[in-house]
C-alpha cells in the first residue's frame, strides 16, 4: 500500500466538464487504487463522474490529487500527464 | 389570435396541432424495505435494464451530439459512488426506489449548486437517468407519450431521453418555457434542425391540447389559433422553406460573391462555442457578432481574465482566416446579474447598458475583458466592438482603456509585441448615426444591430404585442436611416457590417449589398439563405432597386417593389 500525491492543474477551458471529467473517469477506474482530487479541502472520487463534475474544477484551479493503493506509483503520473496534456489523448 | 414571444433557439417555422407535454414524473414515499437482499438485487436489475435502454438508443444515433449526450448517461449510470449511496439507504433499511430517489437527489443538489451553466444543466440529466431506474424498479413503462401524428410540442422543458425516444420526423417544432438555450435538449433541437423557441412564459398554460400552433423561430414568435389567412400563408412559407432548405446546400462551400463579382461576407450571430461549431458546418465566413455577455448569464461571479482569454481564443483561432467581432459585454437594465448588483432602472433599454455601463465600472467589466481580447489576438483576426455607443467621447474613452490594457500587457509580457486587431462600434443609438462622419477616423468598422435600432427609431418595444406591429423593418424610414449611414461613411475606410435579422430577409439583401454593407451577420440557420441571395444579386442592378426603395412611403410600397425585383 503506497500513497502518491502531488498538485495538478485544470488547463482546460471549460473546466472538467462532461469530456475531460469522462476521459478522467475512465483512466482512473483502469486502477485498483483509490483516487481522489481536492479543492478547497472537499475531496472527490476520481472514479465518479458525478462527484467530479461536482468539484466544480474550473481553469486555473490547483487541485490535489491523491492516490493511495498497490498501483499509486503508475496511476499518479498517468493521471497527472492527463492535466498537463489537457485531456487531448 | 394570441401572439407571444419566446427566445430562439434553432430558427424555422412549424405549423401544427399543439401536444403538451406533461413530465409525469415518478415521486416514491419514504418507506421501508421488506428484506434488504431482494432490494439490492431488484436495484442492481433496474440499473442494468437502464443501461440496455440506453444502449439500445445510441445504436440508433448517428455520431454527433446525440450520441455523446447519450455515451455520458451510459457514463453516470455507471457511477460508483451513486451505486454505493443508495446501496448505503438500503442498508440503512430504505426500498431500493427510495434510496435512489434520495441519491439522485444529493448528486443533484451539489451540480445545482455549482457556478457554471454547463454543470448546473447536468442536474437535468441526472432527473432523466432516476426516472429511467425508478421506472424499471417499480415496473412501469418510460414515460413513453407517443407522438403519433406530425405535432408541435410544448413543454416545461424536456428531458434529453425523452426527446431522443420520440419520433424525430413527428416533432414539427419545440416551444419551451424553460429559456436554458444550453441544455442538451437545446442542443439536440440545433443539431437536428427542430424550430424551437425557448422561454416562452406561461406557454403551459396558454397553450392546450390539440391548439393550432404557428410559430417563426427565428422572430422567436408564437401564433395560437391563428385565422384561416395566417394559417395559409404560414403554409406557403413553410412549403417554400422546405424545398429552399434542400436547394441551399449547394452554398456550404461557396464564397460569397455577387453576379457582378464583387466579394462579400456572410456571418454570424453567436452566443457559444457550440453555436459557433454549428456554423462552422454551415461553411461561414467568421463571426460578425458574438455576444460576450452570454458568459456572465447563470452564473455567481465574473468569469476571470483567464477563462475569457481561453473562450475568445477558440472562437478567433477556429474561425481563422475569417474574422470574430466580439462585442464586449451588453447587459444591463433588464439583464440582470445578481453579481454585480445593478440598480433597477425605470426603463432600462435607455438606462445604464453596454458600453456606458461597462465605462461605468471600467475595473470590474471593462478591463478584464478588454486585456483577455487582446490576448486572444494573436491567434487570429479579431474585431472588438462596442455596443450602446452615443457620443464621441464614448469612443475616445473606450480607444483610451484597448490602449492603457494594451500597454499593460506588453509591461507584464503577456502580449509580445503590439497585436493586431480592428476597433469599431454598434450601430444603434440613432444620435450616432448622425454623426459617424466625425467618428469615423477613430474606427475601422461599424456594425448596425437592427434589432435594437428599429426599437430605438420607431421608439416601439417589439415584446408589447400592443405595438408590436411598428416595429417594422420595412417602415422606409430604417431603409432611409441606413441609407444616411452609408453617406456618412462614404470615402472613408470604416467598412460597413450588419448584424440582425434584416441581413436574413432576402428580398432586402440586395438593398444593404447596394448600400455598401460589406458583411452581413445572420444566425447560423438563416446563413445559407443569405449566401444565396448574395450570389444571386448584381449590386450594380440593385443601386437602381435602391433609388426606387428609398421614395417608398410606407411599409406595404417597400414590401411591393422589392417582391418585383
Amino acid at each position: 500500500m503506497t500513497k502518491y500525491e502531488t498538485q495538478v492543474e485544470v488547463k482546460t477551458e471549460s473546466g472538467l466538464h462532461a469530456r475531460p471529467a469522462g476521459i478522467l473517469v475512465k483512466a482512473a477506474s483502469g486502477f485498483k487504487s483509490n483516487i481522489s482530487l481536492e479543492k478547497n479541502g472537499v475531496r472527490k472520487n476520481a472514479k465518479s463522474i458525478m462527484s467530479l463534475m461536482s468539484l466544480g474544477a474550473v481553469y486555473g484551479d490547483h487541485l490535489n490529487l491523491i492516490i493511495e493503493g498497490e498501483d499509486a506509483q503508475s496511476a499518479g503520473p498517468a493521471i497527472k500527464s492527463l492535466f498537463e496534456m489537457k485531456f487531448e489523448i | 389570435m394570441n401572439s407571444h414571444f419566446g427566445k430562439t433557439c434553432s430558427p424555422g417555422i412549424a405549423i401544427g396541432k399543439a401536444v403538451v407535454f406533461t413530465s409525469h414524473q415518478i415521486e416514491v414515499e419514504k418507506a421501508k424495505g421488506q428484506n434488504k437482499d431482494l432490494e439490492v438485487f431488484a436495484l442492481k436489475r433496474a440499473f442494468e435494464s437502464s443501461e440496455i435502454d440506453i444502449n439500445l438508443l445510441i445504436e440508433k444515433q448517428n455520431p454527433g451530439p446525440s450520441r455523446e449526450i447519450l455515451q455520458a448517461h451510459l457514463m453516470m449510470l455507471q457511477d460508483p459512488e451513486w451505486m454505493d449511496q443508495t446501496l448505503s439507504l438500503i442498508q440503512q433499511g430504505m426500498t431500493a426506489a427510495y434510496s435512489l430517489q434520495e441519491s439522485s437527489r444529493v448528486f443533484k443538489s451539489m451540480l445545482e449548486k455549482l457556478d457554471d451553466e454547463y454543470l448546473k444543466a447536468r442536474a437535468h440529466d441526472i432527473t432523466d437517468l432516476a426516472q429511467r431506474v425508478l421506472g424499471h424498479l417499480l415496473g412501469r413503462k418510460q414515460n413513453s407519450q407517443l407522438l403519433p401524428e406530425p405535432s408541435i410540442l410544448v413543454a416545461h422543458d424536456i428531458l434529453p431521453s425523452e426527446f431522443l425516444s420520440l419520433d424525430r420526423k413527428n416533432i414539427l417544432g419545440m416551444i419551451l418555457e424553460n429559456a436554458s438555450n444550453t441544455s442538451h435538449t437545446a442542443i439536440l433541437a440545433k443539431t437536428f434542425e427542430i424550430p424551437c423557441v425557448v422561454g416562452v412564459q406561461n406557454a403551459l398554460s396558454l397553450i392546450q391540447n390539440n391548439d393550432l400552433v404557428l410559430m417563426d423561430a427565428l422572430k422567436a414568435q408564437v401564433l395560437i389559433n391563428p385565422d384561416f389567412q395566417t394559417q395559409d400563408q404560414a403554409k406557403k412559407d413553410l412549403e417554400k422553406q422546405k424545398i429552399e432548405n434542400k436547394n441551399l446546400e449547394s452554398y456550404i462551400h461557396k464564397t460569397s460573391v455577387s453576379l457582378d463579382q464583387i466579394t462579400f461576407e456572410v456571418a454570424s450571430n453567436l452566443s457559444c462555442i457550440d453555436d459557433m461549431n454549428l456554423a462552422l458546418t454551415k461553411g461561414t465566413e467568421g463571426c460578425g457578432l458574438f455576444r460576450s455577455e452570454f458568459l456572465l448569464l447563470d452564473r455567481k461571479s465574473m468569469p476571470s481574465e483567464n477563462e475569457q482569454f481561453e473562450i475568445y481564443k477558440t472562437l478567433v483561432s477556429s474561425l481563422s482566416p475569417h474574422k470574430a467581432v466580439i462585442r464586449i459585454f451588453d447587459i444591463g437594465g433588464d439583464k440582470q446579474l445578481s453579481y454585480l448588483n445593478l440598480p433597477k432602472e425605470e426603463n432600462p433599454f435607455l438606462g445604464l447598458r453596454g458600453l456606458r455601463l461597462c465605462l461605468s465600472q471600467p475595473e470590474i467589466l471593462l478591463k478584464p475583458q478588454l486585456r483577455a481580447l487582446l490576448r486572444a489576438a494573436q491567434f487570429g483576426k479579431l474585431s472588438i466592438m462596442a455596443p450602446m455607443v452615443t457620443t464621441l467621447d464614448e469612443v475616445l474613452l473606450f480607444k483610451k482603456a484597448l490602449k492603457d490594457c494594451e500597454q499593460e500587457l506588453l509591461k507584464q509580457d503577456l502580449l509580445k509585441a503590439e497585436v493586431q486587431f480592428e476597433i469599431g462600434i454598434m450601430v444603434e443609438v440613432p444620435a450616432i448615426a448622425l454623426v459617424l462622419k466625425d467618428i469615423a477616423a477613430h474606427l475601422d468598422f461599424i456594425s448596425v444591430g437592427t434589432n435594437d435600432l428599429i426599437q430605438y427609431l420607431c421608439a416601439t418595444d417589439r415584446m408589447n404585442s400592443t405595438v408590436s406591429h411598428l416595429h417594422d423593418a420595412y417602415h422606409p424610414a430604417v431603409l432611409r436611416f441606413l441609407n444616411l449611414i452609408s453617406t456618412e461613411l462614404k470615402n472613408t475606410k470604416v467598412w460597413m457590417g450588419l448584424c440582425g435579422e434584416l441581413a436574413a430577409q432576402s428580398d432586402y439583401v440586395p438593398l444593404l449589398m447596394a448600400l455598401g454593407f460589406k458583411e452581413l451577420s445572420v444566425s447560423p440557420g438563416s446563413l445559407l439563405k443569405t449566401r444565396a441571395q448574395v450570389c444571386k444579386t448584381s449590386v450594380q442592378d440593385s443601386l437602381q432597386l435602391l433609388d426606387r426603395a428609398l421614395k417608398a412611403q410606407n411599409s406595404a410600397e417597400l414590401k411591393q417593389q422589392l417582391s418585383k425585383n
